[in-house]
């Protein structure tokens, strides 16, 4: 088997690494600037802000992430639905 | 290096006990660590007080804060209420509870210690990155989880320079969705079923699983899918809750990473569509803000992006989207359980023979299915849990297990991420099939869906949901 040559492995290290900090820096730029800035535009920031009143988490992967939100009980006809 | 050969380096489970049995085992444990956190009190001089919840471990999990355009924010408990207390210690105790969890399975695997505490500690790192870049306001908000985020940063690592040595010991993705999975039974009670009577049952319980069984089949026999696991994958995440349902099946099919992670991408990309614009479609086409609102709650994937879509339709639309939805939240159990009884029994390891008998289901069977169903019946059933109407377990699983389950599918994400190379993901890529399905099956639902919305919540009862709205 051949031996690799260690300068030309420093350099395709060097690379990947270049390569990597070039990812991260789109990925800083797009959530400091461009998505902030996309936060701003008013549909955008009408739809955040109406979200945000109501406590909800448009994130929410299960009910249980879900913040205490209005739910009715079909069964139950003595106590009032919670709102 | 391929996805499978870092699968083969970083994944030496030992032989003997499998280590399923393992994971149901930590998890019990877990789940009974968490019961004696929580206590119900009652004042016995006041019958008629409701009880009370103290939770011993309420602060013992960071969830980090939304955030605008300064991302120290999200370290901050409330910074929008001017409330500036730093989550360092929070996310300390997250970072030691999530790690005691863990060590099992690493000493399980014979990792060292100094191995799994780097390792560890570099995958929480990246979880909270994740965590981090899935606070940021107008993805939150656009319903983009944070698992999408996990896998990213996982894949960028691997893609560009490699899975560092330190890390490799901890790479085990798949452990972890099971164990987070064995958690997750918990948050599963099946006394949420009967919440809207026979239009919620009707609504999620009937058309889902005819949604799901035909969309399978359509992928199956129409499109001729190569990957019946992808195709079951996006049948589940579509037809079901989304992120979690494509979890839940993913691991009980045992279908590949990128597989699961190409279903949760296609669900959430079409999930931010649905939300903005299946709202706007019931006020346009002047349809029965309730009946809009239970299709809502049984077509658009997300859980949270159902109560997004619901709220457009003011407090009794996002009653009725978030109701229906939890109901069908609540089927991923059953559904996960069925998928890992038929696969264990159509798709077994060897390939060739269709029938076979019942120990061999039984040796082939993903054992931790029955830590996750056996914890959603124990949750739902128990009467020390079913007392003062569910509270206990509702705390265990709101203020406990998913704050543990959570983190596990982050990780989980992360060490998937780091697995994927862009070439192995642009085979499950290549072609427009998974996509046509996903689309068609979409359509579908919603067919279904609204047929099914106007008959129970527009017609048979009607009067009775306004009347239970009108309390």
């Amino acid at each position: 088997m051949m031996d690799r040559d260690p300068n030309q492995e420093r350099n395709s290290t060097s690379q990947k690494s270049l390569r990597l900090m070039m990812c991260v820096a789109v990925l800083i730029v797009a959530w400091t600037i461009l998505l902030p800035a996309l936060a701003r535009v008013p549909s955008v920031a009408a739809h955040i802000r109406n979200l945000k009143e109501q406590k909800i988490h448009a994130d929410a992967m299960f009910y249980t992430e879900l913040e205490d939100i209005p739910r009715l009980n079909y069964y139950a006809s003595d106590e009032p639905t919670p709102r | 290096m391929t996805a499978s050969e870092s699968q083969t380096e970083v994944d030496p489970k030992p032989q003997g006990l499998h280590e399923d049995w393992l994971l149901v085992a930590v998890g019990i444990a877990t789940l009974v660590i968490a019961t004696l956190l929580v206590q119900v009190q009652v004042d016995p001089d006041v019958p008629a007080a409701k009880p009370t919840v103290v939770n011993y471990a309420s602060n013992w999990f960071a969830k980090l804060s939304n955030w605008d355009a300064q991302p120290i924010d999200a370290f901050f408990s409330d910074p929008e209420k001017g409330d500036r207390t730093f989550l360092g210690v929070k996310l300390f105790t997250t970072w030691l509870v999530i790690g005691c969890v863990l060590l099992p399975i690493a000493l399980f695997r014979r990792v060292s210690w100094l191995q799994f505490l780097l390792g560890y500690t570099g995958m929480f790192a990246l979880g909270t990155l994740a965590f981090l870049m899935a606070a940021q306001e107008t993805v939150k908000y656009l319903n983009f989880e944070y698992v999408l985020w996990a896998l990213l940063l996982g894949m960028l690592i691997n893609n560009t320079i490699g899975i560092p040595k330190w890390l490799q010991s901890m790479v085990i993705g798949e452990s972890m969705i099971k164990l987070g999975l064995v958690l997750f039974g918990a948050e599963i009670l099946f006394g949420k079923l009967v919440a809207l009577g026979p239009p919620g049952i009707f609504t999620s319980w009937l058309v889902t699983p005819v949604v799901l069984i035909t969309t399978f089949w359509f992928g199956q026999r129409v499109l001729k899918i190569s990957s019946p696991s992808l195709n079951m994958v996006i049948s589940a995440d579509m037809s079901v809750c989304g992120v979690s349902a494509a979890i839940a099946t993913g691991a009980a099919c045992r279908a590949k990473r990128e597989e699961i992670s190409y279903a949760i991408g296609v669900s959430l990309f079409f999930t931010a569509i649905m939300m903005v614009v299946q709202p706007q479609f019931v006020l346009w086409s002047g349809m029965d803000p309730l009946v809009g609102a239970a299709w809502i709650g049984g077509t658009i994937d997300s859980t949270g992006a159902v109560a997004a879509a619901g709220a457009v339709l003011k407090e009794d639309g996002l009653a009725v989207a978030s109701t229906v939805k939890m109901i069908q939240n609540v089927l991923i159990g059953v559904i996960a359980f069925a998928v890992a009884v038929y696969w264990t029994a159509r798709y077994g390891e060897s390939e060739g023979s269709n029938r076979v008998g019942w120990i061999e289901i039984w040796h082939r069977f993903p054992k931790f299915v029955l830590g996750f169903i056996g914890a959603s019946l124990l949750f739902s059933f128990l009467p020390v849990y079913t007392q003062y109407d569910g509270l206990l377990a509702e705390t265990i699983g709101k203020q406990i297990t998913s704050q543990i389950r959570v983190w596990l599918f982050c990780l989980a994400f992360v060490a998937f991420g780091l697995e994927i190379n862009f070439r192995e993901l642009s085979k499950v890529l290549s072609g427009s099939k998974p996509l046509l399905l996903y689309v068609i099956g979409q359509a579908w639902s919603m067919i279904l869906s609204l047929a099914m919305a106007y008959l129970m919540f527009g017609v048979l009862y009607a009067e009775k949901i306004k009347e239970i709205l009108a309390k």
